[in-house]
C-alpha cells in the first residue's frame, strides 16, 4: 500500500468508527437529551471525521459533516434544541457520510457530492437558529472547549485551505508531507495525531508541543494493520515449531546448559504465543457497537418499542471466529425484534412493560465464550412450530403429537423452517436459524434455544476462543502419525486382546463398543486410511479406542498408539489435498516432520458411521460376555412395542438396516422398502406377536432375514436392543436378564411374509 | 534477442524444464510425510523451513516409470496455479536462456497425457528439452483422484 493510500486507508477506518460513536451518541441522546457526555463525543466525531477529510481534501465529505457540526454545536451551545426532527436529520447525515466514505474507498476519489436530501435536512432542522455562521469560516467560528484535541487539527485546514485552491494544496502538502507523515501514522496514535503532525509541518509554531503532547497523552492504543497481526501470528506459529523441534533435539543431549536454555525459551516462547494470540482478540463491543442503533431501526420498522442491554462487552475473541459469528449475531438479533418481541398492544395487553428488551450477555467459561441472546418477547409457540412441521411435511401428525418440547425447540433449527407466515423482509424467510446452526457449528461452536411461552426466549452461543493453535492428541496407525483435536475426544481405552473384560465386539459386520451401557460404533483407523487399497494385517498387539464426540454423537476410533497431546499449529492443507475428507490440515511436529490432522466429522462419514444402523443401538444394561460355547446361540434382542421384546436367532440375520418413513412403498402383495437395488417385502414384528403397533413418523429399524431360498424379509421393529446368548436348547423362549423372552416365530414369519399387506396404515 | 529462461531439471531417462520465473528454490533432502487417500500423483508433505508444502509426484504425473527408491529426491519448488508446491525430480540443470523462436510445439510421438502437460519442447544441440507447464500439472495431479 502506498503511503498516501495507507493515509486514506486510516481515514476510512477511523471515520467510520467515528460515524458509529456518532450513532450510539445520537440513540443515547434520544433517550435523554441533556446528558452532557453523548453531545461533546458526537460532536468530536463529526469534527475529526471534517478535519481529516478537509486535509485529504474530500470536500464533499467535509462540507456534510460541517453541516452536521453546524447543527449540533448550536445545541451544544443551547442556541438550538434537540428534537427529534434534528436526531433524524444528523442520523441521515451520519448515512450519507457512510455512503460517501464507500464511494471513496471504491473509487478512490471524492467526487461524491455532499447528498442534496441529507443537507437539506440539516438546514430544516438548524433553521429555526439563524445564527449559525456560513460557510468556511464556520470551522474557527464554532467554540469549542480548549481541550477537544481536533481543535488544534483544525485551524490549519482552514489556513492551507485559504492559502490556495483547497484541494490542490491539501492534496500536494500531503504527498509532500506523506514520507514524514506515514511512518508516524503506523506508530502513532491515530491519523488525528497525523494530521496535527502535518499541520505542525506548516504552520510553524502555530501549535505549540503541549498541544500534539497532548493528543499523544489522550490515545495510549496503537493502530496496527490486521494483516500485520496475522504476520505476526504466522511467526509465532513458526516459532512455537522450532521450539518444540529444539526441545526434541535437546532431549536427546545430556548437557545441563542446553537443558536449561531450552527451558527457558520454552517458557518464553509459551508466553510469547500466549500474548501474541491475544492481539488477534478483539473485543466483542466490534460487533456490539453497531447493535444499537440496528435494533432503533428494526424496531421502529416492525412498529415496535425495543431496547437493547449488552453485557460482556469486552469479552475477547479472536477475530476470525469474530468475523465468523457477525452474521449469526445481526439475525438473532432481527429475529428477536422481528418475531420475539410483540407489538405494544398485545404486550400491554399481557400486562408487560410496552418496550421490549433484549439482552445480549457474553462472558467467558470453561476456555469457550458464552454469548447468550435473550429477549422477554412471547416466545417460541410451539404449538406453532408442531403445525409447521406437519405443513412442511417433516413429520405427520401423529409423530409431531408426540414430540417432547425440546424436541420442537430443535425443530426451528431445521433447514426452511419458519412459523410466520408474514416472511418479512427483514428476517428473510426461514433459513435464518438453521444458517445460524451451521455457521457456528463450523467454527466449533454450538447453538441451544431455550424458551418459555409468554415470557420469552433465550439463544445459548458458545463458541471456541481461538482457532489456530490447538491442543491435540498423537496417534498412529501403521507407520503414519496424525493428530486429533483434544476438543472432540470424550476417553481413551486400551485394547487388550489377552485380557477378558469389554472390548471391541463384531455384530453383523460391524464393529461395536459397549460404553457406559451405550453401544457406540467403531471405526479402525488403519481401514479408513487404507481407503480402498489393501488392508494391511492387523498387529495382535494391544490398540487403543479413542473414544471421540462430535455433533453429539460417538464413535470409537481404534489406533495402534498413543502419544502425547501437545499445542500444534493449524496449517492449511494445499488446494490439491484439501478436500480430502477425513483431515482438516496439518502441522510439523517437533522431530521436523509433517504429520496430517484428522477431521473427526470426516472421519464419522467416511466411515458411514453415523448415518448406519449401528448407531440406533442401545444396551439397556451392560452384559458380562459369556464365553461362546457350542451350547449358547447368539440371539438379537428386538422391541416390537413398547413393552414387548423378542429374540432371533443372530445366524438368521442378514443385516441390519434404517428406513425412512417415506421409504415405505405399497406394493399388491404388501409393504417394502428398497434396498441395496431390491425390493424387500416388510414384515410387521408387533402383528406377527400379536402385539400393538405403535404408530411413528420416525425413521425405523429392519431385520433383514434370510427366509429360505435366498428370500429375504425385513422385519420391521421399534428398536434394535441389544445381542445375548442363549441356551441354544431353548425353544420359544428364553431367559435373558431375568425376564422371560419370546423367540420370534420364523416359520410364522415365513408364512406371513407370502400373505397379503400386514403393515398396518398407521404406519 | 527475445528469450526466456528455463530452469532444466532431469527425471528418468528425459530432460525437462520449467519456467525460470516459477522456481522459487531447490532444496535437496527433505522428508516426506505421505497423505494418505490423497490423488496417486500427489507424493506428500514437506517441511520447508517450517512451511508446509505440497510435494508432487512427477514421474507418476508425467506416467514414467517408478523409481524404487527415490524416497528423498531433490525438490524443485514452484509456484504453480497460485500456491507453493514441490516437484520431485532427480537432479537440477542449469538456468539456460532460449530464444523464443526455438520453441515447438511437444513431438506428436508422446503418449497424449505427457503432451497435455507440456507447453512445448526444445531442440537442444544434445538433447530435446520438454517445458513442463506446471499450473496444468497442478491442476491434473488434483484432479486424478
Amino acid at each position: 500500500m502506498s503511503e498516501i493510500d495507507e493515509i486514506v486507508h486510516e481515514f476510512l477506518a477511523e471515520s467510520r468508527e467515528g460515524l458509529d460513536q456518532l450513532d450510539r451518541d445520537l440513540l443515547a441522546l434520544d433517550d435523554d437529551p441533556n446528558a452532557g457526555d453523548p453531545l461533546d463525543s458526537a460532536f468530536r466525531a463529526l469534527h475529526t471525521v471534517k478535519g481529516t477529510a478537509g486535509l485529504l481534501g474530500y470536500a464533499g465529505v467535509e462540507e456534510l459533516a460541517h453541516a452536521a457540526e453546524q447543527v449540533l454545536g448550536g445545541v451544544r451551545e443551547g442556541s438550538t434544541a434537540l428534537s427529534p426532527a434534528i436526531t433524524a436529520a444528523l442520523l441521515m447525515a451520519g448515512d450519507a457520510l457512510r455512503a460517501q466514505l464507500a464511494h471513496i474507498e471504491e473509487t478512490d476519489s471524492d467526487d461524491h457530492p455532499a447528498p442534496e436530501a441529507a443537507l437539506r435536512a440539516l438546514d430544516a432542522a438548524a433553521s429555526p437558529n439563524a445564527g449559525g455562521p456560513p460557510g468556511g469560516d464556520g470551522v474557527v467560528a464554532v467554540p469549542m472547549p480548549a481541550s477537544s484535541p481536533p481543535a488544534a487539527s483544525a485551524e490549519p485546514v482552514t489556513d492551507l485551505g485559504a492559502a490556495t485552491s483547497p484541494e490542490a494544496a491539501a492534496g500536494a502538502d500531503v504527498q509532500a508531507a506523506s514520507v514524514a507523515v506515514a511512518p508516524t501514522v503506523a506508530a502513532t496514535a491515530g491519523g488525528i495525531e497525523a494530521a496535527s503532525e502535518l499541520a505542525a509541518l506548516h504552520d510553524d509554531g502555530e501549535h505549540t508541543p503541549a498541544s500534539v503532547a497532548t493528543v499523544g497523552v489522550l490515545e495510549s492504543t496503537v493502530r496496527v494493520d490486521v494483516a500485520v497481526l496475522d504476520d505476526l501470528m504466522n511467526l509465532v506459529g513458526e516459532l512455537v515449531l522450532a521450539r518444540n523441534r529444539l526441545r526434541e533435539l535437546a532431549a536427546g543431549r545430556v548437557d545441563a546448559d542446553l537443558t536449561s536454555v531450552t527451558g527457558r525459551l520454552h517458557q518464553v516462547t509459551g508466553e510469547l504465543q500466549q500474548r501474541v494470540s491475544r492481539t488477534r482478540m478483539q473485543p466483542l463491543s466490534v460487533l456490539w457497537g453497531k447493535l444499537p442503533r440496528l435494533v432503533h431501526d428494526l424496531a421502529i420498522a416492525c412498529g415496535k418499542e425495543v431496547r437493547i442491554e449488552t453485557h460482556g462487552a469486552d469479552t475477547e475473541l479472536d477475530r476470525s471466529v469474530l468475523e465468523a459469528i457477525r452474521d449469526p449475531v445481526t439475525h438473532l438479533v432481527r429475529n428477536a425484534i422481528d418475531h420475539g418481541i410483540e407489538s405494544p398492544a398485545v404486550r400491554a395487553a399481557a400486562g408487560k412493560p410496552v418496550e421490549g428488551c433484549l439482552s445480549l450477555r457474553a462472558f467467558h467459561e470453561s476456555g469457550r465464550v458464552h454469548i447468550e441472546f435473550s429477549d422477554d418477547g412471547g416466545g417460541i409457540d410451539l404449538e406453532a412450530v408442531r403445525r409447521r412441521a406437519v405443513d412442511r411435511r417433516l413429520l405427520d401428525p401423529a409423530a409431531a403429537e408426540r414430540l417432547d418440547d425440546r424436541e420442537l425447540l430443535q425443530l426451528v433449527f431445521a433447514p426452511s423452517f419458519s412459523t410466520t407466515d408474514a416472511v418479512t423482509q427483514l428476517s428473510g424467510r426461514g433459513v435464518g436459524m438453521d444458517v445460524v446452526k451451521t455457521n457456528v457449528e463450523r467454527i466449533g461452536g454450538t447453538v441451544d434455544l431455550r424458551s418459555v411461552r409468554g415470557e420469552g426466549t433465550v439463544c445459548a452461543v458458545t463458541i471456541p476462543l481461538t482457532l489456530a493453535i490447538v491442543p491435540a492428541l498423537a496417534v498412529c496407525a501403521g507407520d503414519d502419525r496424525f493428530l486429533i483435536p483434544q476438543v472432540h475426544i470424550s476417553e481413551l481405552v486400551r485394547l487388550d486382546p489377552a485380557a477378558s473384560g469389554p472390548g471391541v465386539e463384531d455384530v453383523l459386520g460391524s464393529q461395536v463398543y459397549r460404553r457406559h451401557g451405550q453401544l457406540i460404533p467403531v471405526i479402525d483407523l488403519v481401514g479408513v486410511i487404507a481407503g480402498d487399497g489393501p488392508r494391511p494385517t492387523m498387529s495382535s498387539a494391544s490398540r487403543t479406542l479413542v473414544v471421540i464426540h462430535v455433533d453429539g454423537e460417538r464413535f470409537g476410533l481404534v489406533v495402534d498408539g498413543v502419544q502425547d497431546t501437545q499445542d500444534i499449529v493449524v496449517k492449511p492443507l494445499g488446494r490439491c489435498l484439501s478436500d480430502i475428507q477425513v483431515f482438516a490440515g496439518a502441522t510439523i511436529m517437533g522431530d521436523g516432520r509433517a504429520a496430517l490432522i484428522l477431521d473427526v466429522h470426516g472421519l464419522a462419514k467416511r466411515a458411514d458411521v453415523l448415518t448406519s444402523h449401528t448407531s440406533a443401538w442401545q444396551a439397556t444394561e451392560p452384559i458380562a460376555p459369556e464365553p461362546e460355547t457350542a451350547d449358547r446361540v447368539r440371539m438379537l434382542v428386538v422391541q416390537a412395542s413398547d413393552t414387548r421384546q423378542a429374540v432371533l436367532p443372530l445366524h438368521a440375520v442378514a443385516r441390519l438396516e434404517r428406513h425412512a418413513r417415506e421409504g415405505i412403498e405399497r406394493l399388491a402383495t404388501g409393504a417394502a422398502v428398497q434396498s441395496r437395488g431390491k425390493v424387500l417385502p416388510l414384515v410387521e414384528l408387533a402383528v406377527v406377536l400379536g402385539a400393538e403397533v405403535t404408530a411413528s413418523a420416525d425413521p425405523f429399524d429392519v431385520v433383514v432375514l434370510d427366509l429360505d431360498a435366498g428370500r429375504r424379509c425385513g422385519l420391521v421393529v421399534d428398536a434394535i436392543l441389544d445381542v445375548v446368548e442363549v441356551d441354544a436348547a431353548d425353544s420359544g423362549s428364553s431367559i435373558v436378564d431375568g425376564r422371560i423372552i419370546e423367540h420370534v416365530p420364523l416359520d410364522r414369519l415365513r408364512a406371513a411374509s407370502r400373505s397379503v399387506d400386514l403393515v398396518t396404515a398407521g404406519r | 534477442m527475445a528469450g526466456i529462461d528455463l530452469c532444466t531439471f532431469e527425471l528418468g531417462a528425459g530432460h525437462y524444464a520449467v519456467d525460470a520465473s516459477r522456481v522459487q528454490e531447490v532444496v535437496r533432502g527433505q522428508e516426506l510425510t505421505r497423505v494418505p487417500l490423497a490423488p496417486p500423483a500427489i507424493a506428500g508433505l514437506i517441511n520447508m523451513r517450517g512451511a508446509l508444502v505440497t510435494a508432487v509426484d512427477l514421474r507418476r504425473l508425467l506416467g514414467l516409470e517408478e523409481d524404487v527408491d527415490a524416497a528423498i529426491g531433490t525438490n524443485l519448488v514452484v509456484q504453480a496455479d497460485g500456491e507453493v508446491v514441490s516437484l520431485l525430480v532427480d537432479g537440477i540443470g542449469d538456468v539456460i536462456r532460449v530464444d523464443e523462436a526455438m520453441l515447438e510445439p511437444p513431438p506428436h510421438t508422446l503418449p497424449a497425457e505427457l503432451q497435455q502437460l507440456l507447453t512445448h519442447s526444445c531442440q537442444l544441440p544434445e538433447t530435446v528439452l520438454l517445458v513442463l507447464d506446471v499450473d496444468r500439472a497442478m491442476v491434473v495431479a488434483a484432479a486424478r483422484a
